[in-house]
């Protein structure tokens, strides 16, 4: 499976891919304030490694900052004689009947194996984007999950609003005129001059016709804002949620929360009232087995880390026995996906104080790291060594991040490593301040439980409340724990926005989650993106 | 099409010489221009429904486009060699505007033509702002939407001072028909703008009634009152009829496959208008009460007028939608049931929508009397502009 190159990707980033958003940006001289995405944090872009039957394919969505708007699809297909690559959008509660026809790529110039169009996504919601490739070895279908949100406020610049202002003065002084005329001289005999009446009638005429233009010109300004606080509401807003901490006793609140006496609690209560204005908010669904997958990251320094997968107390709180982070300010990333398959990323702030106590995991999966990050290789104290293998790429917005690491032993003999969460390994992206958070795996950004919903989502089964039996079903078909996978691991990535970053790379050997660190500086392709 | 009229120089029955500012080929290109523009219209709104998907080369937009400009640029031509080339007898026919001359229409026109390429950019921002649209009314669309109405009451006057100047003359009864046509061709654009209020569906309710009485009888009494053929709101409204119904029949022979998600309703062709509203039936009305009542109190004929003009359209328009959402209606030449490829099946579909779609079944009789009274009340208003507005076009010569 190839990754895609440096170059391969600049040139996607250029001529392609920033398209929509550059013209957007720069040729209406527009301000764009950049809010939140769904799932992740400042990261809107879908990435994705998987096939289309025989063939490998790398998907990249660019998610438009409007909707209704029109997705950049990038797909680098390898394998030979591809014939034709086509998308289609299906949303989630559409059904086959609901897709409309696919839509065919074009070859990207200079790049065989580079394929690009535009898809038309009119709602907010999640979709199943289906990558169709077809060619001498036959044809397969990949099924992408894409989540579409509406994120950004677009402002008229001064020009715009000159331009725009010049016009309606031409043509509103223009219509004033032409009524003036027609009172004056257009039911006049033929050539007949106007009198002093008529002069008169004119002049009054044109003044009633200032008076409703003005009236007319306010009232499509108040229009015009109660459209824009229309779009402006909704604009995707994550749902809200309260996080505490508390310390239980000898004797657990919940049994399921293992805890000795005096172990901290984090508690995270989602806002139903938020939640329930939200005609998007649905049920949730496990991914990889759990229903949260929470983090906690250090601010500022980043030099901790806990992956955590808290507990349901109801459909809407959940706690978890905290790890012994050290005291501090944490920014709090909980993913959720719904079983409309929308993925969703909830966002908020603790401060925890020192730990007293020694830490039973409420989840066998959860795991914690402290400590700094490393430049090109982590340590651990089992002698093994993770590399990035890509780390002395220069890294650039928007382009492939070469996220691809080695495990080897102390000699540098390559190791094998068990499923993490049905995956080789997991990897989580932060800048320094918190403003991009990113949890990725070897298939990319898009949470697997997304795509298992997205395919056993019916009416009937929404009905049935089936669907997050469906999805824990593919989820138990996911790799046992004893099987053993190579320990090279490469995530799909791009970085959205310049920056100081940590990036976390986390597997299990010999039954221990270990976490790998590594710091890495980006700089901006040129202010683009 | 101006210019060898203009070397024709042409006389008219009258006997006056005809001048390129009311040469009938001229005026015959304007009124065709403001034809595509309401047919290009409806199209582009069927396209909406059916296709879903459209670019700046869309079949419709360009009827739109080639119909703006062939409207603006034969108005150009004809105000340049008017005020440039024209004799005093030419210039006597037109107003001045900035010290260039040239007939009303003709420069009605011209500014719809210049108001639809300003909304250009301001759509293209309003795309990047607020998304590619969802709406069919927004404020750039609105923009769009007086242009194209400026080149229609373009045609509108110039047709209007043609039928005038015609008086007496042999050409009058041509005249006073292409005037007819244009103010057919009024009425499908405000059809268009109204069609939101005006699926069978919506015809057992108040607002129907309100938005149709507040807009067609400013739009009939004004024909009713300067036209010169027997029945002038009858044969406008007759006009609108045959054209809608027309593209109710081209439209379902047309192949179109939606081409956005979600598509609750698969369509195989455009989606063809419904069966008209049968506005013939309330113009005729007009007609007669505005003859009979003629000389008397404007305000008290205005009322009668739109007291008819209600009344009618309650009488025919309520059992003909009862039989378009109950009836076997769902064929070729009433085109019910047809609906926007985005339209989720379900019962609103088969009912009547009290207030909106969500809201089925019959409004209560109290609402209905008092939405009709309301509509009498917008209809009174509207007529009795109506009569102004059909004084004035009466009159107008240039």
């Amino acid at each position: 499976m190839g990754l895609l190159d440096v170059a391969g990707e600049a040139l996607i980033g250029r001529h392609v891919a920033t398209r929509g958003a550059r013209r957007v940006a720069i040729a209406s001289g527009a301000l764009v304030t950049m809010l939140v995405c769904s799932a992740h944090v400042g990261s809107p872009d879908t990435f994705f490694d998987g096939v289309a039957g025989p063939y490998p394919v790398r998907v990249i969505i660019r998610s438009p900052a409007v909707i209704p708007a029109r997705a950049e699809i990038i797909v680098r297909v390898t394998g030979s004689g591809v014939r034709r690559v086509t998308a289609t959008p299906k949303i989630w509660n559409g059904g086959d009947r609901g897709a409309p026809p696919p839509d065919d790529a074009l070859r990207v110039p200079g790049d065989s194996t580079l394929w690009s169009l535009r898809l038309w996504i009119m709602r907010q919601g999640s979709y199943a984007v289906l990558v169709r490739v077809e060619g001498a070895a036959g044809s397969g279908t990949a099924v992408v999950p894409y989540t579409a949100v509406a994120t950004t406020v677009l402002k008229m610049n001064g020009a715009m609003a000159v331009t725009l202002s010049a016009l309606a003065l031409f043509l509103a002084s223009g219509l004033v005129t032409i009524v003036g005329a027609a009172a004056r001289e257009a039911t006049l005999p033929p050539d007949e001059e106007p009198d002093a009446a008529a002069t008169r009638r004119a002049r009054t005429v044109r003044r009633t016709a200032i008076v409703a233009i003005v009236v007319a010109l306010a009232g499509g300004r108040v229009w015009w804002t109660l459209e824009d606080r229309a779009y402006a509401a909704a604009l995707f807003r994550p749902v809200k949620a309260s996080v505490t901490v508390r310390t239980d006793g000898a004797t657990p609140r919940h049994p399921g929360v293992r805890a000795n006496a005096g172990t901290r609690v984090l508690r995270l209560a989602i806002d139903s009232s938020e939640a329930a204005r939200r005609s998007r908010w649905a049920p949730l669904v496990p991914d990889h087995g759990k229903l949260m997958h929470l983090f906690l990251v250090k601010t500022g320094d980043l030099n901790a880390i806990a992956h955590l997968h808290p507990l349901a107390i109801d459909t809407i709180t959940f706690e978890t026995a905290l790890p012994p982070l050290p005291a501090g300010r944490y920014h709090v990333f909980a993913d959720v996906v719904l079983e409309t398959g929308f993925a969703e990323t909830i966002v908020q702030g603790v401060t925890l104080d020192a730990p007293s106590n020694q830490w039973v995991p409420t989840d066998t999966d959860d795991a914690m790291s402290v400590g700094a990050g490393g430049g090109s290789t982590a340590r651990f104290d089992d002698g093994s060594v993770l590399s990035w293998d890509g780390v002395t790429t220069p890294h650039v917005t928007g382009t492939d991040a070469a996220l691809t690491f080695t495990l080897r032993d102390a000699r540098g003999a390559p190791l094998a490593v068990e499923p993490y969460l049905g995956m080789a390994a997991h990897a989580v992206v932060v800048r320094d301040d918190g403003g991009v958070y990113v949890h990725l795996h070897p298939a990319g950004t898009a949470s697997p439980a997304a795509a298992q919903a997205l395919a056993a989502w019916t009416p009937e089964a929404v009905a049935r409340e089936a669907i997050g039996d469906a999805v824990e079903r593919a989820q138990r078909a996911m790799p046992p724990m004893r099987e053993t996978m190579p320990g090279v691991f490469a995530f799909p990535f791009a970085f959205p926005k310049a920056g100081h970053y940590r990036v976390w790379v986390q597997f299990r050997r010999g039954r221990v989650i270990r976490t790998g660190a590594f710091d890495v500086q980006v700089r901006d392709a040129g202010g683009t993106r | 099409m101006s210019a060898t009229v203009a070397h024709r120089a042409p006389h008219s029955a009258a006997g006056t010489p005809q001048s390129v500012a009311t040469a009938t080929p001229f005026i015959a290109a304007i009124l065709l221009s403001a034809c595509g523009i309401a047919i290009g219209l409806l199209w582009d709104i069927s396209w909406h429904m059916s296709i879903g998907r459209d670019t700046f080369w869309a079949p419709p937009h360009m009827l739109e486009y080639v119909s703006g400009l062939v409207a603006g640029l034969s108005c150009g031509y004809v105000v340049l060699r008017t005020t440039f080339a024209g004799t005093q007898a030419d210039k006597g026919v037109t107003v001045g505007f900035w010290g260039f001359r040239g007939p009303l229409g003709a420069w009605i026109t011209i500014w719809g033509t210049f108001a639809m390429l300003v909304s250009a950019p301001f759509d293209d921002w309003w795309h990047n702002a607020y998304g590619l649209d969802v709406k069919i009314v927004s404020p750039p669309h609105m923009v769009l939407f007086w242009g194209m109405l400026g080149i229609v009451v373009g045609a509108l006057a110039l047709t209007a001072s043609a039928q005038n100047r015609s008086a007496g003359a042999r050409s009058e009864l041509r005249d006073a028909w292409l005037y007819a046509i244009a103010g057919g061709v009024l009425c499908l654009i405000f059809a268009n703008g109204t069609l939101e209020y005006s699926w069978p569906n919506a015809q057992h309710a108040p607002v129907f009634y309100i938005v149709w009485g507040g807009v067609f009888p400013l739009l009939l009494v004004g024909y009713s009152r300067a036209g010169r053929l027997k029945y002038p709101a009858a044969a406008a409204a007759l006009v609108f009829m045959m054209a809608w119904f027309a593209m109710g029949q081209v439209f379902r022979h047309v192949p179109a496959e939606p081409r956005l998600a979600p598509i609750w309703n698969p369509r195989t062709y455009l989606w063809p208008p419904y069966f008209p509203v049968l506005l013939v039936v309330p113009a005729l009305a007009i007609d007669l009460v505005r003859r009979r009542l003629a000389g008397t109190n404007p305000w008290l004929v205005s009322f009668a007028l739109s007291a008819a003009f209600v009344l009618l359209l309650l009488a025919v328009q309520w059992p003909l939608a009862a039989f378009m959402v109950k009836g076997h209606s769902a064929n070729w030449f009433f085109n019910a049931g047809e609906w926007p490829y985005f339209a989720r099946p379900g019962p609103w579909q088969h009912d009547y929508w009290a207030s909106q779609r969500s809201d089925l079944g019959a409004p209560p009789a109290g609402v209905l009397v008092g939405g009709l009274a309301l509509a009498v009340a917008a209809g009174t208003l509207s007529s009795r502009l109506g009569l102004a507005w059909g004084s004035w076009m009466s009159r107008v010569r240039r």
